[in-house]
Formats: C-alpha cells, sequence, structure tokens
C-alpha cells in the first residue's frame, strides 16, 4: 500500500489526492462504488481530516468522485476523459456574450470563506474575499443568478468599480491586466433555494442548471463563480477544437 | 497633550477585523472568530467581526460579548449567583444554552450584532474618541471620511497606547 511520505515537499492532501486517484484509475476501487468515509481515510493514513477533505473536494471538482448527501462519496461513472485537450472561448462558458443582457446587482461586498470556500478559491480561511451577487436578465426577464467570489488581495479595487452592466472578466483582464489563463468548468443540476427562486421568479427546489467556474491566472487561482441558470431558457452551445500535439 | 493626537494616528485599517454580510449565521460568524483570532493567537488584536450590508456600508460590529450574552440570555440575569458561587444555578444555565444553542447558531449576526450609530472623524483627537467610547462602552469606534467613507476602526487598546505613550513622555 502507498503511504503519504511526510518527507516530501508535495503538500499531504496532494499526495492522498494522487493515493486515491491510482486507485481509481488501476480499478482498485470499482466504478460507482462507496469509498471509505473521512474517518477511515484519516485514519489509514494518519492524516486530519482537513487533508482528507481538501483532497476529495479536489476529486469532486476534476470529476473522479461524487457526493451523495446522507450517504457517501462515490466513485463517478463517467470519469473526466483525458488525453484530448480542449479549447473553447472562456467567455461562452461566461454566458454573457450570448445576448444582450442587463445584470442587477444584488450584493457586492466583502466576507470571509466560509463553509469549503478557502479551499475552493484555494487560500487561508483567514483571508477576506470579495462577493458579488449578480441577477442577468434578458429582456427583463431574469435568467441567472450568479454569485462570484475573488480573494481581496488579488483586486482590492475592484470593490469601487461600477460592476453593473459590465463583464467581470473584462474588468478584471482589461483594467487590472490579470490575464485569466486557465478556467474549470463544471456543469451540474441544481434545486433552487429559496432566495434564487425569488430571484428568477420560480418555485423553491426548481431545477436549474448550475455552473461552477475556477478560473486561474497561470499557477494563481483568482475567481470562483457559481452561477445558477433557468432550464427554460438554455441555448448551449459549445466549440471544441482539439489540439494536436 | 494627548489632544494633539488625532484618531487618524493610531487608527488601524478594517481589513484587520474580519468581514462577514448582515445574512451570515451566528455559526458562521463563530466560526470566523475561531479561524481568524483564536487559532492563530491573534488575542493581542479587539477580536470582533464586521458586519455588512450588501452595498458593503458597515452597520454593525460583532463581539465575543454580544455572541455570548446572546447564547443564553439566563447568562445575564445568573451572574449575580455566579458571585455568590451557587453551583447548582450555574449547572442548570450551561445545560439550557447547549441545549438551546443550535437553533441560536442559525440565526443570522444582524439580530445580535451592535448596529454601528456613532462615527469618529479622522481628523479628531484622541481625546474625543476615547470619551465616546467610554460614555457610550464601545470596544471598536468606526472612523468615516466626510461622514461617509469608511478609513479604519480605533479599538480601546489603539486609544490606551496613543494616550499613554504621550502621558509617559
Amino acid at each position: 500500500m502507498i503511504l503519504i511520505d511526510r518527507g516530501s515537499h508535495q503538500k499531504l492532501y496532494r499526495q492522498l489526492l494522487e493515493i486515491i486517484k491510482g486507485k481509481i484509475e488501476s480499478g482498485e476501487w470499482s466504478v460507482g462504488s462507496q469509498i471509505p468515509t473521512e474517518e477511515e481515510l484519516c485514519k489509514t493514513y494518519d492524516v486530519s481530516k482537513a487533508t482528507v477533505r481538501s483532497a476529495i473536494l479536489e476529486l469532486v471538482r476534476q470529476g473522479y468522485l461524487m457526493r451523495q448527501q446522507g450517504k457517501g462519496t462515490f466513485i463517478n461513472k463517467s470519469t473526466v476523459s483525458e488525453g484530448i485537450a480542449m479549447q473553447t472561448s472562456l467567455k461562452e462558458l461566461m454566458f454573457e456574450d450570448e445576448f444582450s443582457f442587463k445584470t442587477k446587482v444584488i450584493a457586492h461586498t466583502v466576507m470571509m470563506p466560509i463553509d469549503d470556500l478557502d479551499i475552493r478559491l484555494d487560500i487561508s480561511p483567514d483571508k477576506h474575499v470579495i462577493y458579488i451577487k449578480r441577477l442577468y436578465l434578458i429582456e427583463d426577464e431574469a435568467i441567472l443568478v450568479q454569485e462570484t467570489y475573488i480573494p481581496y488581495h488579488v483586486c482590492p479595487l475592484l470593490l469601487e468599480d461600477n460592476i453593473e452592466d459590465n463583464s467581470l472578466f473584462d474588468i478584471v483582464e482589461k483594467k487590472y491586466g490579470i490575464k485569466i489563463t486557465k478556467a474549470k468548468n463544471y456543469i451540474d443540476i441544481t434545486f433552487l433555494n429559496l432566495n434564487e427562486s425569488v430571484l428568477l421568479g420560480l418555485n423553491e427546489g426548481a431545477t436549474a442548471l448550475l455552473l461552477q467556474q475556477y478560473f486561474y491566472s497561470g499557477d494563481t487561482q483568482i475567481m470562483y463563480t457559481r452561477s445558477v441558470k433557468r432550464i427554460d431558457r438554455i441555448n448551449f452551445h459549445m466549440e471544441f477544437e482539439r489540439r494536436f500535439a | 497633550m494627548s489632544d494633539d493626537i488625532t484618531v487618524k494616528d493610531v487608527m488601524k485599517s478594517i481589513f484587520d477585523y474580519p468581514h462577514v454580510p448582515y445574512w451570515f449565521s451566528i455559526g458562521q460568524a463563530a466560526k470566523i472568530i475561531k479561524v481568524s483570532f483564536l487559532k492563530t493567537k491573534k488575542y493581542y488584536s479587539k477580536m470582533a467581526v464586521l458586519v455588512f450590508d450588501e452595498k458593503y456600508n458597515l452597520i454593525g460590529i460583532l463581539t465575543l460579548r454580544n455572541v455570548l450574552k446572546s447564547l443564553n440570555p439566563g447568562l445575564l440575569t445568573l451572574c449575580d449567583d455566579v458571585q455568590r458561587d451557587d453551583e447548582q444555578s450555574l449547572s442548570t444555565l450551561s445545560h439550557g444554552g447547549i441545549a438551546g444553542s443550535k437553533e441560536f447558531m442559525e440565526r443570522p449576526v444582524s439580530e445580535i450584532m451592535a448596529p454601528t450609530k456613532i462615527f469618529v472623524g479622522p481628523d479628531e483627537t484622541l481625546a474625543k474618541a476615547a470619551c465616546i467610547m467610554l460614555k457610550n462602552d464601545l470596544p471598536l469606534l468606526p472612523v468615516m471620511e466626510d461622514g461617509k467613507k469608511l478609513a479604519g476602526l480605533v479599538s480601546i487598546a489603539d486609544v490606551f497606547d496613543g494616550i499613554a505613550s504621550e502621558a509617559l513622555e
């Protein structure tokens, strides 16, 4: 059995992540099966709960694992396809270029990273985070609720900017010169919470599309966005271009 | 004299304190206090969380005192008994506190924060800031530029430091 190497420079959660990934890829842990609980993993690898949580969350992000509320964590049936590198216009996935939209700023304030936001943003839990919540409207119909989290130190002046009807993406790139070089996108189905349902004019618990995006500039993560879109207005268009080495 | 020192000489950045929007739960704020102060051993700074509205206006301050006071209203009425060393009433109190604390932790911070109503300007004297804080029993006093832009905060420790160093010179 591969164990954690405490002499290694690699972070503990990284090592644990690689170990679990190895078990999934080799088939030792079969598709659809439940993985050991956090407590069991802590014990087996002699690491803290935070380390286990970080490793699992990253594997959920990467599509290897899937969490089921109240049941546990399972090996995902559709693991990410490797080998084909795909490119798409980042903007298309922001939903911002498709139509002429208007945005209404619901919140533009500062918070601390609660729940697992520190892991999602890869920052320490005592760092301030700029929080932006906007409602997207197309022809006066509310179609998307978007929450954006940016570590305060990445872009402090963003707090003073007029963000209504402006693309955050453009502000960050053009005004502050932070080049976004990579985006990881995760598309899922979710159920509207009370606040989202009121904003979108739908019933609480209605099905919606969830898009979670992690933006990077080089190796530094600079933004995490959670968008909830009503499903009766979905018009998804993606173009993929295969890169040949 | 201390009258010469102004608020802006001793005030601290608002980013020395954790920020939360008013809809955060008391439990979330308690966790934030733990990671921001207790775990990092920053006991020397005034442990408080700043509460903002959705447009980033400061609307309140949450101290450990606010949380403890609201956790169990019995805590205040029983304070006299505690001094009499009444072990029995103390133990009923702690049971009551634990039983009711779960729902309490779900409530928004806006319910228990101390609303910020009093401010001081950056060019006011430290003596004036000290007067306001002592008179109103404020642990922290927000500093507002032109009456609207939050420029910093002064704590009792900052005021003490400024006044005492002047007096000791």
